[in-house]
C-alpha cells in the first residue's frame, strides 16, 4: 500500500469525552464561520478578504502538511541506531 | 569604573565566575540577584547611551543602550532570570555559573556598540552554552557538544573574518546598519545566518538542544539565536533576501517537528519556524516590521522558555522524552500540564495570549509592504503550529492514552518557574502595552480588532479540523522511534564517509610508494654490493706497489691538470 496509515488502536474517537470533543470542534469551526458573512475584512490583499479565506487556507495547509510529512517520511526516515557510534 | 566592565553583562559574567565558589544558599542568592540587578541597572540608563575606551588605534563602545538593544537585554535578564528560579533545586556548581556567563555575554553581544566588542561576546556565548552541554557528562551529549562548538566557533570566525574585511577597508569599528554592499557584509551575514540557523545552516539547533540537561535546554533555547536575530535586525534590517529565507525556515521545520519523536527535538523545530517569522521581519525592515521582530523574540523567548520548561519538568520526573514513551502524565503533574497548555495556546497564536500580540506586528507589517506570498506563507506557518506543536506537544506528553508511566508533580521551582512564564504569557497577550513599552520604536497598533480575532479563530479552528480529520484517518505521523534525516547527515555520515575514503586512498598509495621505493633501494643496495661489498670490486686488497703506483698516477694527473 502506498501510505501506511496508523494503527486502529490511533484513530478513532475511543471514548464518549473523545467524541464530544470532536462534536465541540465542528461547532467551533461552524461558529468561527458565522462572523465572516456580516463583518468585511479590512485585508490589505483582494483575495484576504473573501469571506472564510483564512479558514479555507488554514484547512488546506493543514492536509498538505500531513501530506507532506508523510512523504517525507518515507524518504528520509533510519533506524534508530542510524548514527551509533559514529561521532 | 573601567568602561568595559560598566555594562549589565558583565555584572552577569563576573557573578557566574564567582558563583561555583559559594555555597548553596549564596549560589541561589546570586543566581537570582544578579540577572534582577542587572536588569534594574539596564533600566536606568537613558536611551542613548553610550560609553568608549581606547583599544590599540580603535575605540570601542562596550556600552550602547538604544531602542533595539534595549528590548533585547531586557527580555534576556527576565530570561535568564526565569531559568534560574527553574534551576533553583540543582546542585551543581557549574551549571548556574554557565548560565549565567552564557546570559552575560549574550547580553553584553546586544549591548555592544562596535564589531569587536561584538566578535569578543559572540564566541563567549559559543563557549558558556557549549559547557552547558559538556556538564550533563553523557557520552552522547560530549560527541554532540563537540559538534555544536564547531559550529558556533565557526560563526565566530565568520564574523571576525567579515568584521577585519570591514574595519580594514572603513576604518570603522562601529555596528550599524551593514546591508550586503558593505565591506564583508556577506561574511558577517552569514556569521549571523548560522546562529539564527538558517535554512542548511539549522541542524546544530536540533541536534544540540535536546541533548542538554532539562535545565540546560530552558537556559539555551533563549540567547543564541534571538541574539543572531537582534544583530541582524541591526545590521541587516530591510535586506530583501532575507524575506525569502524567512518564509523557507517558517515552512520547512513544520513537516520535521511532526515526524519527530523526541519532544524537545519537536520543540527546537518549531523555534527554528519562529526564527523565521523574525527574520522576514528583519527583511521587511519597516519600523513595524522591527517593532514586530522584536517583539517576536520576546514573547518567543517566554513561551519557548514555558514549553521547554514543562517538558524539562516531564523528563526531570520521568527520565522520559520521547512521544512514544510519554502520555497520560496530566492526572499525575496537572499544574504542568495547564502550563504547557498555556505554552502551547501561546505559540499557537490564541487571542489572548503572547504569541497572537507579537506574531500580528509581523503579519500586518508584511501586508503593509505588500509581500502577498510571503503573507500568505507566514499565515500558512501560524496556521500550521497548531499541527506540530499546539497540539501535538501537550497531547503526547500529558494526554495521550499510556498507563505505564507514573511520575510525581515536579519540583516546586520548575512549577513556580513555570508558572512566572505563563503569566508573563498571558500578561503579554491581555495588556500588550506592556509589550509594546519596551520595544525599539513607537507602537501605534491595536492586535485584538473584532476581525483580527475571527480570521485568528478561523485559522486555529479549521488547523484543529485537518489535524484531527488526518488523526482519524490514521495519516497523522505517528511518532516512531527512528532517526530522520537532516542536514546533519552531511557532516554525520557524508563527509566521514569522504573521510573514509580519502584515508583508504592515502593508505594504498602509500602502501605502493613504499613497495615502489623499498624495491628501488633494494636494486640499488645490490648494485652498491657488487661495488663495495665485501668481495666488491673496490674491497679488494691491494699490495703496496699498486697503491703507490695508483698515487703516482693521480699526482701526475694532478700537476698536469694544474699547468
Amino acid at each position: 500500500m502506498l501510505i501506511e496509515r496508523n494503527p486502529q488502536s490511533l484513530r478513532r474517537p475511543s471514548t464518549p469525552a473523545r467524541r464530544r470533543a470532536a462534536w465541540l470542534l465542528y461547532a467551533v469551526c461552524a461558529l468561527t464561520l458565522v462572523p465572516s458573512l456580516f463583518i468585511h475584512p479590512h485585508a490589505k490583499f483582494g483575495f484576504a478578504e473573501l469571506p472564510a479565506f483564512h479558514a479555507l487556507l488554514a484547512f488546506v495547509t493543514g492536509c498538505v502538511l500531513v501530506l507532506a510529512a508523510i512523504i517525507l517520511r518515507r524518504l528520509i526516515i533510519r533506524g534508530e541506531d542510524y548514527y551509533e557510534h559514529r561521532t | 569604573m573601567p568602561a568595559w566592565l560598566n555594562n549589565p553583562g558583565m555584572l552577569l559574567i563576573i557573578a557566574g565566575c564567582i558563583i561555583p565558589l559559594l555555597p548553596y544558599r549564596a549560589r541561589m542568592v546570586v543566581l537570582l540577584g544578579a540577572p534582577a540587578a542587572g536588569l534594574a541597572w539596564l533600566w536606568q540608563i537613558p536611551l542613548g547611551t553610550t560609553t568608549q575606551m581606547a583599544l590599540l588605534e580603535y575605540t570601542l563602545t562596550p556600552l550602547r543602550v538604544d531602542g533595539l538593544a534595549f528590548t533585547f537585554g531586557v527580555i534576556f535578564h527576565i530570561a535568564a532570570f526565569l531559568a534560574g528560579v527553574y534551576m533553583w533545586h540543582t546542585r551543581s556548581r557549574l551549571e548556574p555559573a554557565a548560565a549565567l556567563i552564557y546570559a552575560g555575554s549574550a547580553i553584553g553581544a546586544v549591548l555592544a556598540g562596535d564589531l569587536i566588542t561584538l566578535f569578543m561576546f559572540w564566541e563567549v556565548t559559543a563557549i558558556a552554552s557549549a559547557l552547558l552541554l559538556v556538564i550533563r557528562g553523557l557520552r552522547d551529549a560530549m560527541i554532540v557538544a563537540r559538534r555544536y562548538l564547531l559550529v558556533q566557533i565557526g560563526s565566530g570566525l565568520f564574523l571576525m573574518g567579515g568584521a577585519a574585511i570591514h574595519i580594514h577597508a572603513t576604518g570603522d569599528v562601529a555596528f550599524t546598519h551593514l546591508g550586503l554592499d558593505a565591506p564583508g557584509g556577506w561574511l558577517i551575514l552569514f556569521a549571523f545566518g548560522i546562529k539564527a540557523a538558517f535554512p542548511l545552516l539549522h541542524n546544530w539547533l536540533q541536534d544540540a538542544y535536546p541533548s542538554a540537561s532539562p535545565t540546560g535546554t530552558v537556559v539555551l533555547s533563549a540567547f543564541t539565536t534571538k541574539m543572531a536575530i537582534y544583530a541582524l535586525a541591526r545590521g541587516y534590517a530591510g535586506t530583501e533576501l532575507l524575506i525569502p529565507i524567512g518564509a523557507v525556515m517558517t515552512i520547512f521545520p513544520i513537516v520535521y517537528a511532526m515526524l519527530a519523536n523526541d519532544l524537545r527535538r519537536v520543540l527546537s523545530y518549531s523555534l527554528n519556524v519562529q526564527l523565521g517569522f523574525m527574520v522576514v521581519a528583519v527583511g521587511i525592515g519597516t519600523e513595524l516590521a522591527i517593532n514586530g521582530a522584536a517583539a517576536h523574540a520576546v514573547t518567543h523567548i517566554l513561551y519557548k522558555a514555558l514549553l521547554f520548561m514543562s517538558i524539562g519538568a516531564v523528563l526531570h520526573q520521568t527520565g522520559h522524552v520521547r512521544a512514544t514513551e510519554l502520555g497520560g502524565l496530566a492526572r499525575q503533574m496537572p499544574w504542568t500540564a495547564a502550563f504547557c497548555v498555556i505554552g502551547a495556546a501561546s505559540i499557537s497564536a490564541f487571542p489572548l495570549m503572547a504569541g497572537f500580540v507579537s506574531k500580528s506586528l509581523i503579519l500586518s507589517a508584511v501586508a503593509e509592504e505588500k509581500w502577498a506570498a510571503t503573507w500568505v506563507t507566514l499565515t500558512a506557518a501560524s496556521a500550521g503550529a497548531l499541527l506540530y506543536v499546539g497540539i501535538k506537544i501537550p497531547y503526547f506528553a500529558f494526554f495521550a492514552p499510556n498507563d505505564q508511566i507514573k511520575a510525581d508533580p515536579a519540583p516546586r521551582n520548575m512549577q513556580i518557574a513555570m508558572g512566572l512564564t505563563a503569566t508573563a504569557c498571558i500578561a503579554l497577550g491581555l495588556a500588550p502595552g506592556l509589550l509594546y513599552s519596551i520595544l525599539p520604536y513607537p507602537v501605534d497598533y491595536q492586535p485584538c480588532t473584532v476581525d483580527h480575532v475571527v480570521t485568528q479563530m478561523q485559522l486555529l479552528a479549521f488547523s484543529g479540523l485537518a489535524f484531527w480529520l488526518a488523526w482519524r484517518a490514521g495519516l497523522y505521523p505517528r511518532p516512531m522511534r527512528a532517526v530522520h534525516l537532516d542536514t546533519d547527515w552531511l557532516y554525520r555520515r557524508v563527509l566521514p564517509a569522504l573521510g573514509h575514503v580519502g584515508e583508504r586512498l592515502f593508505q594504498t598509495a602509500n602502501r605502493r610508494f613504499r613497495a615502489g621505493a623499498g624495491s628501488l633501494a633494494d636494486t640499488a643496495m645490490t648494485r652498491l654490493r657488487v661495488r663495495y661489498g665485501a668481495t666488491g670490486v673496490l674491497s679488494r686488497t691491494w699490495s703496496t706497489g699498486w697503491m703507490a703506483l695508483w698515487v703516482a698516477i693521480l699526482l701526475i694527473v694532478y700537476l698536469a691538470l694544474y699547468y
